[in-house]
C-alpha cells in the first residue's frame, strides 16, 4: 500500500518535472526512487534550468506583489483606558506599565500643581515606598523595590492645589516571590489517589469544605481529622532535624542562585563562548561582532585578518545527448542537450580522472585522461573554509 | 529484571515549537525549524524508541508535545512541504556523494547523511503516512511514553493572571487539543517556560491535570518548606502535584563548562555545507533569495579550541554518546543511592530538558538516550525509570505545599520575558486579552459567522501570546520575524474584534486568517466568557 503510493507520487512528479515550469512548484527536485548506488547518476538538477527559471519567477511573484492581508498597519502608541499593570518580575525587581495616550498625560500634567504627573508605589498596608516622576514619552518603568516576599500596588496621578494626590490609575496587588526557603517546615501531608478525579473528590467532601478552601486543603485537613475516605490515607514521614540538614547540605543551599540561573539560556552562554573561541582563532570576521567581543584569552589584541581557501574541480562537457558516458569509471546522466557539469572536491594529491564517451550505436568511443596535481603551501593562519556566522540552534534551545 | 529500587528518575523531554505556517510563501526560512526538528530529534527519538521495543528494553520517558507542535505535525501543507525539504536534501547528498569522491573521509559522511535522509524519509512516509502523531501516540498507548500537554501556544501564563480566562483558555484549549490528538485526557503538564505562579494550580484543577514541573527553587522555595528539598513533589492548594527540575543532573547535560554536548568528539553544529561550500554549487540548496543558510549537512567535529575543525566520525561520536550515558547513569546511582540513605524514602529526580536539544543541537543526543535507556534496564539495581504519573500512582501521598514563582529561564523568575527588548508586547496583549474576554460574553450564543470569527479572533490571540516571541526579541536572532508575528496576529485580532463588535464581519479578511492560521478546527472559545 505505502509502497504503491510512492509509485504514484513519482510517476506524478516526473510528468511535472518535464513539463512547463509553472507547475513544478510543488517539487523542484526531479522524483527519484531510493536507489543505493546514486552516484554520478542523480539528475544534476542544479543545472536544470527549469528549476532555475522557478526560482527566479517566485522571488519576482513574491517582491512585486505582497500576499493579501500581508500589511495591516501598526499597532497604537497607547489606546488610552488608563489601565495600570504591575508585576513583580523576581524577588527585587518589579515592572510597570500603564496605559495613557498623550493627551491624556498632558491634561493630568496641566491639573497637576506643579505640572508634575507621579509613579507612587505602596506597601500592601499604603505605605508609600518610591515616588518617581514620569514623563508623556514614558510608558513603563522597572523598580528595584528588594522586598522579597511582600505586596505592592503602584499609582499614577499627581498633587492638586489641596496637596491631595489625584490618582488617574491603580494597580492592583502584585507579589514578589520569594529568594530563599520558607522558615515555615511545619507542613502537612495529604494523600490524593491518582485513581479518583479532581472532581470526584470534590463530590466526596464538598459539603464538608470551609469558605475559599482550596481542594487539597480541605482534603488534608479533613485526613487529619479522621474523615472516612473511600481509599487507603497514609501520614507521610517526615524527616529528622539531621536529615534535614543533611539534604539542604547536598542542595547547597547558598550556591543555589546561582545554580538555579542554568535554563536554556545556558546554552545561548555557551555558544557565545564557542563564538569567542572561534573569534580569537580568526577563523570568521564580522565586522558587526568583532567589535563587540574580545578575545577570551588575553595576551594582546587579536587582530581581524584572516583567510581561507580551498579548490574544487569542476568537469563539464557535452556530446550526443543519447550517448554513454562515463567519469572515472561511473556512468554519468547527461543534459537533455547533452551536455553535463560535475563538482568535485580537490584535495592535495595527483589525480587522474578518466572520461570516456560511447555512441548511442555503441561503436565508437572517444576519451580523455585529464590530471590534476594539487599541492597546497600556506604561509600564516589559513583555513579551508570560513566560519560562517552563527545562527542559533532552533527552538527553546535558542 | 525485578529489583525494589532506592529511587526513580523521570526523564522529562519538552518538544515544542512555536506555530509557523506560511501558505501566503512557497518557501519560508523559518519553516526549516520545524523541518530541522523532525529530521533531527522527533524522526531520532522514535527510531530509538522503536529499536528499544523491538529489543523488549523496559523504558520510561515523558514528553510534553505542545498543542502547537502537534498542530504543526498534524498539518498537511506542513507535512508536504517536509517531504519536499528531505527530497531537496537528499539530492544534495546525491551531488554530495559525487563531489567528494576524492576525498575518502568526506565520501563516507557525504554516504552517511544520505543514509540518515532517507532513512527519514522511510519513517516519515512509509512509516507514519506523514503523521508523527500516531508514532508518538503508539508508544503512549503501549506504556512507554507520557505525553504531557502545555499552553495551547505556549503563552506565558504568570504575565496573564490580570485575565483569568485567558490562562483557562490556554489551559483548556490545550486539554481539548490533547484529547482530539491522543484520545485520552492530559495527565500532565508542561507549564510554559516551567512558568508558575500561586493561583495556577485552581486552572489545572480545573482541567484535571494531575502534576507539572517547575524548577528547583520554585520547589525548594515553596511555602511550607517541603520536607524532602526536590526529591519529592509537593501537592499545590487545588491539588495538582509539582515536581521540581534536578539540579545536578540538568547541569551535567547544559552546562556550559561540564556539560556533555560540548565533548570534542560530537558533531559541530556551526560548520554548515550551506555556509562552507562554493556558492555557485550550493546555490539551488540555500534561500531563494541567495542568502547563504545551514542546511543541516555538517560534516565537522567540534575538535577543540581554535584550530582548523577535523573532520566528523560518527563512530568516534557514537562511543562517547554511549561512556557519557554510562557516566550520566554512574551519577544518578550515586545521587539516589545517597539521598536514599539520607532520608530513608525512594527520591524521584526528575530530568527536565528542552527536547530539540537532544538530536537538533547536540547531534548524538538521542544516541545518548538510547545507551541511557538500556545500561539503566541492564546494568544497575539501583533505581528505576518511571514517569511522573507512574510515580503518582505509586506514591499517592505528599507533602502539601505552595510553589514559589518561578521559571526556568535565566536567573530563574520572569526576566527573560519582560525585559527592554520585549515589555512593549505586553499592554497589547493584556488589552487583547480584555477585549476577547469582553466579546465572548457579549456574544456567548452567537452562531454562524459571528461565531466563526470570534473562534479566529481566539486562534489570533492566541498565537500573539506564544513566549516564543518575546524568547526571540531578548535573545537577539530573527527578531524582526518575532516582532512581526506579534503585530500581525494583534493587528489581525482587532480588526476582527471591531468588525464583531461592528457587526460588519468582511468574510474575505476572515478567511484569509483562517487561511494562514487555521490551528484548533474546533476550539472552544467560550472558555474567555
Amino acid at each position: 500500500m505505502a509502497s504503491s503510493t510512492r509509485k504514484k507520487t513519482v510517476k506524478k512528479k516526473t510528468v511535472v518535472t518535464k513539463k512547463t515550469a509553472p507547475k513544478s512548484r510543488a517539487s523542484k527536485s526531479p522524483a527519484k526512487k531510493s536507489s543505493p548506488e546514486p552516484v554520478l547518476k542523480s539528475k544534476p538538477s542544479s543545472f536544470n534550468l527549469a528549476a532555475r527559471q522557478f526560482e527566479k519567477k517566485n522571488h519576482a511573484a513574491t517582491a512585486s506583489q505582497p500576499p493579501a492581508y500581508e500589511n495591516l498597519g501598526e499597532l497604537p502608541e497607547a489606546y488610552g483606558t488608563k489601565k495600570m499593570f504591575l508585576v513583580c518580575r523576581d524577588p527585587h525587581w518589579a515592572f510597570a506599565y500603564w496605559d495613557l495616550t498623550w493627551q491624556q498625560f498632558q491634561d493630568a500634567a496641566r491639573s497637576s500643581v506643579d505640572g508634575r504627573v507621579l509613579l507612587q508605589v505602596y506597601s500592601e498596608r499604603g505605605d508609600r515606598l518610591q515616588e518617581i516622576q514620569i514623563f508623556d514619552g514614558t510608558r513603563n518603568w522597572y523598580l528595584h523595590l528588594n522586598q522579597p516576599n511582600h505586596r505592592f500596588f503602584a499609582e499614577i496621578g499627581f498633587y492638586n492645589s489641596d496637596g491631595k494626590f489625584e490618582v488617574i490609575c491603580r494597580s492592583q496587588t502584585v507579589s514578589a516571590p520569594r529568594d530563599q526557603a520558607s522558615p515555615d517546615g511545619n507542613g502537612r501531608f495529604v494523600t490524593i489517589p491518582m485513581s479518583f478525579s479532581f472532581g470526584a473528590l470534590r463530590d466526596l467532601i464538598r459539603n464538608y469544605m470551609n469558605d475559599g478552601e482550596s481542594l487539597a486543603e480541605a482534603l488534608a485537613r479533613l485526613q487529619e481529622e479522621g474523615f472516612e475516605f473511600p481509599f487507603p490515607v497514609s501520614k507521610g514521614k517526615r524527616l529528622s532535624e539531621d536529615q534535614m540538614q543533611d539534604l539542604m547540605g547536598y542542595l547547597g543551599e547558598g550556591d543555589l542562585i546561582r545554580r538555579i540561573q542554568m535554563g536554556s539560556e545556558e546554552i545561548t552562554e555557551m555558544l557565545k563562548r564557542r563564538f569567542q573561541e572561534m573569534q580569537s582563532s580568526g577563523q570568521w570576521k564580522s565586522s558587526e561582532w568583532v567589535t563587540s567581543l574580545s578575545s577570551p584569552f588575553g595576551g594582546g589584541k587579536t587582530r581581524d585578518f584572516f583567510m581561507h581557501v580551498n579548490a574544487e574541480l569542476i568537469i563539464y562537457g557535452g556530446t550526443d545527448p543519447k550517448a554513454k558516458v562515463r567519469i572515472d569509471g561511473s556512468e554519468i546522466k547527461l543534459r537533455e542537450d547533452g551536455t553535463f557539469s560535475y563538482h568535485f572536491v580537490l584535495p592535495d594529491g595527483k589525480f587522474f580522472i578518466p572520461i570516456e564517451a560511447t555512441s548511442p550505436d555503441e561503436v565508437e568511443t572517444r576519451s580523455a585522461m585529464l590530471s590534476f596535481l594539487r599541492c597546497s603551501d600556506y604561509a600564516g593562519d589559513v583555513k579551508k573554509t570560513g566560519q560562517p556566522p552563527l545562527p542559533e540552534p532552533i527552538g527553546r534551545t535558542k | 529484571m525485578s529489583f525494589k529500587p532506592q529511587g526513580y528518575l523521570a526523564l522529562v523531554l519538552h518538544a515544542h515549537l512555536p506555530y509557523v505556517r506560511h501558505p501566503e510563501y512557497e518557501e519560508f526560512l523559518e519553516e526549516d525549524w520545524f523541518y530541522e526538528a523532525i529530521t533531527e530529534t522527533y524522526i531520532p527519538l522514535l527510531t530509538v524508541m522503536d529499536d528499544l521495543r523491538r529489543d523488549r528494553v523496559e523504558f520510561r520517558l515523558t514528553m510534553s508535545l505542545t498543542p502547537s507542535l502537534c498542530s504543526m505535525l498534524l498539518d498537511p501543507l506542513l507535512q508536504d512541504r517536509y517531504v519536499r525539504h528531505l527530497e531537496k536534501l537528499l539530492e544534495f547528498c546525491r551531488k554530495e556523494i559525487d563531489r567528494t569522491r576524492l576525498d575518502a573521509h568526506l565520501h563516507e559522511l557525504a554516504w552517511f547523511y544520505h543514509q540518515r535522509l532517507e532513512h527519514c524519509r522511510a519513517v516519515f512516509v512509509d512509516r507514519y503516512q506523514k503523521n508523527l502523531i500516531t508514532g508518538f501516540k503508539q508508544f503512549q498507548d503501549e506504556g512507554f511514553l507520557e505525553i504531557i500537554t502545555c499552553g495551547a501556544t505556549h503563552g506565558y501564563l504568570p504575565l496573564m493572571t490580570e485575565y483569568p480566562e485567558a490562562i483557562r483558555a490556554q489551559i483548556l484549549v490545550a486539554r481539548d487539543h490533547y484529547i482530539e490528538c491522543f484520545g485520552r485526557p492530559p495527565r500532565g503538564i508542561w507549564l510554559p517556560e516551567c512558568a508558575y505562579v500561586p493561583g495556577l494550580d485552581k486552572f489545572l484543577e480545573e482541567a484535571e491535570i494531575r502534576w507539572f514541573i517547575v524548577d528547583s527553587h520554585g520547589v525548594l522555595y515553596a511555602n511550607p518548606r517541603p520536607p524532602y528539598g526536590i526529591y519529592s513533589p509537593i501537592v499545590t492548594p487545588s491539588g495538582p502535584v509539582a515536581f521540581g527540575r534536578d539540579i545536578e543532573s540538568s547541569q551535567q547535560v547544559w552546562s556550559a563548562e561540564s556539560g556533555y554536548p560540548g565533548d570534542v568528539d560530537y558533531r559541530e553544529f556551526y560548520r554548515d555545507a550551506g555556509y562552507d561550500l562554493e556558492y555557485d554549487y550550493v546555490k539551488p540548496y540555500i534561500q531563494s533569495n541567495g542568502m547563504r543558510k545551514f542546511i543541516g549537512i555538517k560534516y565537522h567535529r567540534i575538535t577543540g579550541r581554535g584550530g582548523e575543525k577535523d573532520l566528523y566520525r560518527p563512530a568516534a561520536a557514537h562511543e562517547k554518546a554511549a561512556s557519557h550515558a554510562g557516566n550520566f547513569m554512574f551519577n544518578r546511582e550515586k545521587q539516589i543511592e545517597y539521598l536514599h540513605r539520607s532520608t530513608g524514602v525512594a527520591p524521584i529526580v526528575v530530568s527536565p530538558y528542552d527536547a530539540e536539544l537532544y538530536g537538533h543541537w547536540w547531534y548524538e543526543g538521542p544516541e545518548f538516550l538510547n545507551y541511557l535507556f538500556r545500561k539503566t534496564a541492564y546494568d544497575q539495581k539501583t533505581f528505576k525509570m518511571i514517569t511522573p504519573s507512574e510515580y503518582l500512582h505509586q506514591h499517592p501521598t505528599q507533602p502539601l505545599s505552595t510553589p514559589s514563582a518561578s521559571s526556568w529561564g535565566s536567573k530563574g523568575y520572569w526576566e527573560v520575558w519582560l525585559e527592554g527588548s520585549n515589555s512593549w508586547i505586553y499592554p497589547h496583549l493584556h488589552l487583547a486579552a480584555g477585549r476577547m474576554i469582553e466579546m465572548a460574553r457579549r456574544f456567548k450564543d452567537s452562531y454562524g459567522l459571528t461565531e466563526r470569527a470570534i473562534a479566529q479572533a481566539a486562534r489570533e490571540l492566541l498565537l500573539a501570546q506564544s513566549s516564543d516571541w518575546a524568547f526571540i526579541m531578548k535573545t537577539g536572532t530573527m527578531v524582526p520575524y518575532a516582532v512581526k508575528r506579534t503585530k500581525d496576529h494583534l493587528l489581525r485580532f482587532n480588526r476582527l474584534y471591531e468588525q464583531i463588535m461592528g457587526n460588519q464581519i468582511d468574510v474575505d479578511f476572515l478567511e484569509n486568517c483562517e487561511w494562514r492560521s487555521p490551528l484548533f478546527p474546533n476550539i472552544n472559545w467560550r472558555y474567555y466568557v
